[in-house]
């Protein structure tokens, strides 16, 4: 028994760090071809992320993309492209900032409704997708993509000005005081820099690591409970790995598709919450990309919570690293653009190619034993 | 190679037999699904291939068709040693299959279908049809093949298509035609049709594979039988020589099991009901159409009809999958008619698919979650004060009863579904059904596509069931397995109950007579 549990984790491993192996090499091909030393950019970026505060921008970095990759995987559990993470996220952050600079309430609560706010919003924009797919068979990827223009250069654009702070200067940024209301410092999700200091020296530099890192950590454990150990999750992956065998099963697929879509929403709402703490309001310096990130790192790390943990720290370390790369000149930034991507197809076909085995392994050993029984 | 597939009795030796495998050998991980295999084919004679599921003809098959390579072994064409690495080379050599699942494209004619891939051009890159008609006609008027080849395919019945099958192959050059299980389709009158084709075809010089395992009717049209068991030639015989169950018996090495009922022990208790049952499909045409039916507590209502005549709508408006139009059905006695599926299985509607890796499995998951499956909210897979949760303890040794009970072979219950062989599969979906106790139970081909050994254990799972009190709907393609299990059948044809028989006065000859609507519209007319 206890070999079979060192096979099955070896076999999990080897296909991230086969994925990880090759991207290196392929990367490093790119970056020969562009004239630069391999060498000198990987060691320039080891050593720039292996400083505590570029760490912090890592982990910070880290935190939303490893939301909107569990928003992402929420619905490819089940087959569900929820490619709509994108506007959900937007949308939920500027309605949940609107909410919280309108009202005063004490430090918890008013954290507590601004995360509401934003879950409802991130919950029933991605809803309108489940309900087109449930009620006229739209098909997800079309209407969430059409949801994500909608929302961004729609409703985003006109509640923009519609919630505009009157005009005011906005001292902190260069913008001129386009974006909503400042929130109140009690809503402002506070940094959690005393708990990382507890392992570490003092951070510095005005570096602060986002308090919803831990709202990560939270998502991470329930999406793990939620998907692995209740009957829904187990409807939901039925449901993915079988429609089929699901429906007669007892699983409604429309109740799931629903549950799924808006639960990817619901999820995908907090993806911009380090971002509104960090501004204290909706502006234009918002940051966009995530929710589309999201999904490449939701498929590198298999919807595994796991996984997308490490997905989305190597994904915040190669864009955060790449920044020093501009500064030393050993390389382009760019090069981190070309790895990810890399990264994203390689592990694409190193799991397709373990699961391969795996499916050979299984049925090599069920066989032996119906072989072994016979004699 | 480069082989005019017209030209092969020149080229080769007109002494050697058409076909000749001496010694083929196929691995696959843990079984050897053929173990020095040796098969003689003589040019023009109608060969039979038999043996169980899994006793290597399939393997054997897709080697001599260039689908598989042989680990060991030579295989000679009219003489001539060949090795295929695709069934192009195959193909060219003059060798042709006939799939048991046709590859047609139903919205095509039958021209565009048999010139698919071999399509003749005339001048400026288009399709000669024209040509290819003349060519078609000549073929078919060499072989006694007669279809009309603007046809669209999805008009034409099932025994014509297979004939559209056969075309294609013999348009293409084929001599020696491969017949996978063709008969399995089939009612006993298209296969008497099918059989007078294969015949013509001999008479004009063709050599025939016929795979079956049914043994009667390899008796009727086999010249030479070739027996497999286990993945080795067990005999070669010619049908003159030997009986049916001389047959059966090189087959399994023992005599081939029979599906057998003690007497009626029906309750008055009704477990299902169904009252006047219309399913509409997209086009608003009835698929099943006006259906009553009872079963009662402890009785098997079989269900015989050719697939396609809304046996899968029906069992689909009594799961709570298919929206029903009219009518009312009653699970002991309660109206189920507008619940969810979840209700009607939490209570006690059992399903055995018939298509276990499409309807019944999640085969990448593990064997303890497959028999969650559709239970999942019962104890002991849920329920208690943790109803939200799977109880993945509960699961397992539930999964470990299974597993015992209804020899469900497999190294643990960890593995995938995927690693278990067909017959293994199905005892877990069997037992999954049975060890949760329904009180009625839809079973769909439940021993389709399974091993005799299997077969038989899922025969006797259900007898018992029957003898406790189960009330049991059977829809079988299998007609001996029907008439052998049922106390009632009726027969579907185009989604009405045209008949209802008793089964121990009928024969499966019979029985495909109703199933054809013949008999039907005498008594009606």
């Amino acid at each position: 028994m206890k070999n079979e549990t060192i096979r099955r984790i070896a076999l999990a491993l080897a296909a991230p760090v086969a994925a990880v192996f090759f991207a290196t090499i392929a990367s490093s091909v790119f970056l020969l071809i562009a004239g630069s030393n391999p060498f000198t950019a990987y060691g320039d970026m080891f050593e720039y992320g292996s400083r505590l505060e570029i760490q912090v921008d890592i982990l910070n970095r880290a935190t939303p993309l490893y939301i909107s990759g569990v928003a992402a995987a929420i619905g490819f559990r089940m087959n569900l492209f929820n490619i709509g993470v994108e506007g959900q996220y937007r949308l939920a952050a500027i309605v949940a900032a609107y909410v919280g600079a309108s009202v005063s309430l004490p430090g918890v609560l008013h954290i507590g409704l601004i995360l509401l706010v934003a879950m409802l919003v991130g919950g029933a924009y991605s809803g309108v997708a489940g309900v087109l797919k449930v009620t006229r068979g739209v098909n997800e990827v079309i209407s969430t993509i059409m949801l994500n223009a909608i929302a961004i250069s729609g409703l985003i654009a006109w509640l923009v000005r519609e919630w505009q702070a009157g005009g005011s200067v906005d001292a902190t940024t260069s913008n001129l005081g386009v974006g909503t209301e400042p929130i109140d410092e009690s809503g402002l999700i506070p940094n959690i820099n005393s708990w990382l200091e507890v392992f570490t020296r003092e951070i510095g530099k005005g570096k602060e690591l986002t308090g919803v890192f831990l709202v990560a950590v939270a998502v991470g454990i329930l999406y793990h409970i939620l998907i692995n150990r209740t009957r829904f999750g187990f409807d939901l992956r039925a449901t993915g790995i079988n429609p089929f065998a699901a429906r007669v099963g007892g699983v409604s697929d429309k109740k799931m598709v629903l549950g799924a879509m808006v639960l990817s929403g619901v999820v995908a709402g907090l993806v911009g919450m380090a971002e509104i703490a960090k501004l204290g309001r909706f502006n234009p310096n918002f940051v966009g990309g995530l929710g589309f990130a999201g999904i490449a790192v939701a498929l590198l790390g298999r919807n595994h919570p796991g996984g997308i943990a490490i997905g989305a720290l190597l994904f915040a370390f190669l864009d955060t690293a790449s920044g020093v790369l501009q500064v030393t000149g050993s390389a382009s930034r760019e090069i981190v653009f070309i790895m990810q991507g890399i990264i994203l197809l390689a592990a694409v076909i190193a799991y397709e190619v373990v699961q391969r085995f795996r499916i050979r392994e299984e049925a090599r050993l069920a066989s032996a034993l119906l072989e072994g029984e016979s004699q | 190679m480069g082989y005019q597939p017209h030209s092969l009795h020149i080229q080769g030796n007109i002494l050697a037999p058409a076909i000749e495998l001496i010694g083929i050998t196929k691995r696959f991980p843990g079984v050897l699904a053929n173990d020095n295999v040796n098969l003689t084919v003589e040019e023009g004679e109608i060969h039979a291939v038999c043996g169980e599921n899994g006793a290597g003809k399939s393997t054997l098959m897709k080697i001599l068709y260039g689908m598989q390579a042989a680990d060991e072994g030579t295989m000679n064409l009219f003489g001539e040693e060949h090795t295929f690495h695709s069934p192009n080379e195959a193909i060219e050599a003059g060798i042709g299959m006939v799939h048991q699942h046709f590859m047609l494209a139903n919205q095509l004619t039958v021209i565009e279908n048999v010139i698919l891939g071999a399509e003749p051009v005339k001048k400026g890159g288009l399709v000669d049809f024209d040509s290819a008609s003349d060519h078609l006609e000549e073929v078919g008027k060499a072989y006694g093949l007669t279809v009309d080849p603007y046809d669209l395919v999805e008009s034409l019945e099932v025994g014509e298509r297979q004939r559209v099958e056969i075309i294609k192959v013999l348009f293409r050059g084929a001599k020696i035609l491969i017949f996978d299980e063709p008969t399995a389709v089939l009612v006993p009158q298209e296969v008497e049709e099918l059989f007078r084709n294969m015949r013509e075809l001999k008479a004009n010089g063709a050599t025939i594979i016929f795979i079956d395992h049914k043994l009667e009717e390899v008796l009727e049209i086999a010249d030479t039988i070739t027996v497999l068991r286990q993945g080795k030639t067990v005999a070669t015989v010619k049908p003159s020589e030997v009986s049916a169950t001389d047959l059966a018996e090189l087959m399994v090495g023992s005599e081939l099991p029979k599906p057998q009922l003690s007497d009626t022990e029906a309750s008055e208790t009704v477990g299902i009901k169904l009252e006047n049952i219309t399913v509409l499909a997209e086009d608003e045409r009835p698929i099943v159409d006006g259906v009553s039916l009872e079963v009662r507590k402890g009785e098997i209502l079989g269900i015989a009809g050719v697939e396609g005549n809304g046996q899968n709508e029906l069992v689909g408006a009594i799961l709570g999958t298919q929206k029903i139009s009219t009518g009312t059905i009653y699970l002991k006695g309660d109206d189920i008619s507008s619940t969810s599926v979840r209700s009607r299985r939490e209570n006690g509607l059992g399903y055995i698919p018939q298509d276990r890796q499409e309807e019944g499995l999640l085969l990448t998951a593990p064997l303890w979650e497959n028999a969650a499956l559709g239970h999942q909210t019962l104890k002991p897979f849920s329920g208690g004060w943790k109803q939200w949760f799977i109880d993945r303890r509960g699961s397992r040794a539930q999964t470990e009863r299974i597993r015992r009970e209804f020899d469900v072979r497999t190294p643990n219950v960890e593995v995938a579904a995927h690693a278990l062989s067909g017959g293994n599969q199905q005892k877990l979906i069997v037992g999954r059904e049975m060890v949760s106790k329904p009180s009625v139970l839809v079973a769909s081909h439940p021993t389709r596509g399974i091993d005799v050994g299997a077969q038989a254990s899922v025969w006797d799972q259900i007898r018992q069931a029957r003898s406790q009190g189960l009330a049991t709907l059977l829809i079988s393609a299998d007609l001996d397995e029907l008439i052998g299990l049922s106390d009632v059948i009726v027969v579907m044809f185009r989604g009405q109950i045209v008949a209802e028989l008793d089964p121990s006065e009928i024969t499966p000859r019979s029985l495909g007579a109703y199933m054809t609507g013949a008999t039907a519209e005498e008594n009606s007319g």
